[in-house]
């Protein structure tokens, strides 16, 4: 719907499922490296969008300049992915907001500490996750500008039956959409429920819950949520 | 009602926030100039924010003493016009309450039914009727009387005939010439003309006026000159349901407004048929000080369009949005979720060709079924069920189930978030 130009930073996943998957090698995670990506992806027509994810070796200072790059080459929303943790005070937000991104996707494994950290392997991540929405709101609201909040939940087998909760927390948190990104090795006959579920406590709490990899059939009546308020147009391999 | 000397009326207006009552401004400022008032009725008016206090409403109401009390009520406020009034009737029990407005004129009946504080309602245009209701109340005659009046008498709820729409415009002063209403955080509301020339099957800008009634442009523009003193003015909105209503009132709009145009007075939100905007009238509207626009398409499935009795022409539209964009004019569209023929799909592709055009802001609202209007008349007949209390919320269509509606909503909801994210 509403249209960006995806661009992987190949510098890892924000957060993972450390049961589902052995930690990935980073291609990017120097400025030559980012250098590259960016040139692969920039310029862009003027009023385009442009998501940056796979951003997750990334610190402050990359994401900023990843943001005033796009703002440079005139794109209007900048969205970025993230696991929250380079954010980590009401300064990284401002320097984020002011480096221009305006959507900001935050990876939730769980509905809390103990759910969130034990899939990611590390502890803190689920704090600096719910930190960083809280960070960029304030952060919004202190500089008047407009920013979009989204949680993303990767779904496996491990944290299926906490789908529903999580999109509580994330609602809880004030994010305004979320998805739900299943991992396609999940049994759809098992998950589907839970899944449906997790779309309900979407609707009930005013927060638009996508679904993405399992097919819409699966999702039976509420079909609708195979629907992102975002889309991905285009993306670099 | 025992009115001594003086009868004191007041004027009620629970509005939006940073919004006051024109409809009221209007009411006082004749009601104000009739000779058979003149002396004898004192007028106050408390424009409050809708969401104060029902209890605090009832305070400031009853600290004024009123012999008369109105209320203007759209489906907005009328919940909390009705607490209001509950209260205001248990505090003033000899104080006559009055309403008026779009919300009530098509149910008047059923508004007295069931609100038992409240004793008259005023139906159609309200300036003349008000005025006349008032002349009769102080005379001590029977207010049921009244053309435009329902009103109880001895239990009954009893109608008289419909009054006549106001012939001549400008037999009604203007509100804020006449010091009734004066411009608000430097913005003043202008009215050219009353009706619409669509029949949208779900709007009652319209309310039921048969044709257009047009105050004089020697009266526009004297208002418009007055108000253009007032240290602070910043802004005019324009109410009028299409500001282009043709091409020569869009240019004469233009050249009366150009000179106040020139000192940085700006025209926010006015509404247009955009499918008749082209360059050349966007650039007028550029002169006028347009700085931003509303328009549809309200949805651009073919057959809820048609159950609407609503035009589109994409191309044009699409046009329209370019030509207003070259002149530097934000254009603002709007699609409604709930409209009877449209599907769930229908919903969608409508938000994917307004997101494409990219407007300066994209508005969603659910389908409001309004007293009055041609949906709320043939609800049954094309399975159109709502919520009978106001703002009567569509609960589900005959192509949109009710938990598909919600999760259209929320997902309007978030469209409009992500579609304001942006630098």
């Amino acid at each position: 719907m509403l249209a960006f130009r995806q661009v992987p930073m190949a510098a890892g996943a924000e957060a993972t499922c450390q049961r589902c998957a052995a930690p990935e090698a980073h291609a990017v995670t120097d400025a030559a490296g980012m250098d590259s990506r960016l040139g692969e992806a920039l310029p862009v027509e003027a009023d385009a969008g442009l998501f940056f994810t796979d951003t997750g070796s990334l610190d402050l200072d990359g994401l900023v300049r990843l943001a005033g790059e796009a703002a440079r080459s005139g794109a209007s929303r900048i969205a970025l992915r993230t696991s929250g943790r380079p954010v980590r005070d009401i300064q990284a937000a401002h320097a984020l907001l002011q480096g221009g991104v305006r959507v900001l996707e935050v990876v939730f494994l769980g509905p809390g500490p103990e759910q969130h950290d034990a899939l990611a392997g590390a502890p803190g991540g689920f704090d600096a996750a719910a930190d960083a929405i809280a960070f960029v709101s304030e952060a919004a609201a202190a500089l008047g500008v407009r920013v979009a909040l989204r949680g993303r939940i990767p779904v496996c087998r491990h944290n299926l039956h906490d789908a529903p909760a999580t999109v509580t927390r994330l609602a809880e948190l004030g994010v305004s959409s979320m998805v739900l990104a299943c991992d396609p090795e999940l049994d759809v006959r098992r998950s589907a429920e839970w899944v449906a579920a997790a779309c309900d406590t979407g609707t009930v709490n005013r927060v638009w819950v996508a679904v993405s990899g399992m097919p819409e059939p699966a999702l039976g009546d509420k079909g609708l949520h195979a629907v992102d308020v975002v889309s991905f147009v285009e993306a670099l391999s | 009602m025992s009115p001594g000397p003086l009868q004191k009326v007041a004027l009620v207006a629970l509005n939006s926030s940073g919004y006051r009552s024109l409809a009221l401004g209007y009411v006082r400022a004749y009601a104000q100039a009739d000779p058979r008032l003149a002396g004898k009725t004192g007028f106050m008016t408390l424009d409050l924010d809708v969401t104060v206090d029902p209890w605090w409403v009832a305070y400031r109401v009853a600290a004024l003493s009123p012999d008369v009390v109105g209320f203007s009520i759209t489906c907005w406020n009328a919940r909390a016009v009705y607490d209001a009034c509950r209260l205001v009737r248990q505090v003033l029990p000899d104080a006559y309450i009055v309403v008026g407005g779009p919300e009530v004129s098509p149910i008047a009946e059923e508004v007295l039914e069931a609100q038992p504080a409240i004793d008259a309602v005023v139906r159609g245009e309200g300036e003349e009727t008000f005025a006349e209701l008032l002349s009769t109340l102080l005379r001590g005659r029977s207010p049921w009387r009244v053309e435009g009046v329902t009103a109880r008498r001895e239990g009954e709820v009893v109608s008289a005939p419909d009054r006549a729409l106001i012939g001549a415009l400008d037999s009604i002063p203007s509100p804020y010439i006449s010091g009734a209403l004066e411009p608000v955080e430097g913005t003043a509301y202008i009215e050219t003309y009353r009706g619409c020339p669509h029949r949208c099957g779900y709007c009652f800008e319209g309310k039921g006026f048969g044709r257009i009634r047009s105050f004089s442009r020697e009266r526009v523009e004297a208002e418009i000159a007055f108000l253009a003193q007032t240290v602070g003015l910043r802004s005019f909105t324009f109410i009028d349901p299409v500001f282009n209503l043709t091409p020569d009132r869009l240019e004469w709009l233009s050249g009366a407004m150009e000179p106040f145009a020139r000192r940085g007075v700006r025209l926010h939100t006015i509404e247009v048929d955009i499918e008749r905007i082209g360059p050349e009238e966007a650039i007028l509207l550029r002169k006028a000080g347009v700085a931003s626009v509303e328009t549809g398409p309200q949805t651009t499935g073919e057959r809820a369009l048609e159950v609407c009795r609503r035009g589109f022409d994409r191309e044009r539209f699409v046009a329209g949005v370019a030509a207003l964009k070259d002149a530097g004019i934000s254009v603002e569209c709007d699609l409604i979720v709930g409209l009877p023929g449209d599907t769930p799909a229908d919903v969608l592709e409508g938000m994917r060709f307004v997101a494409e055009l990219d407007p300066g802001k994209l508005q969603m609202s659910t389908l409001h079924v309004l007293p009055g209007t041609d949906l709320w008349t043939r609800a049954d007949e094309i399975g159109l069920v709502y919520d009978p209390s106001p703002p009567h919320e569509v609960v589900s269509t005959a192509g949109i189930a009710f938990a598909d509606l919600r999760r259209l909503e929320v997902m309007g909801n978030a469209l409009m978030d992500h579609y304001r994210a942006r630098r």
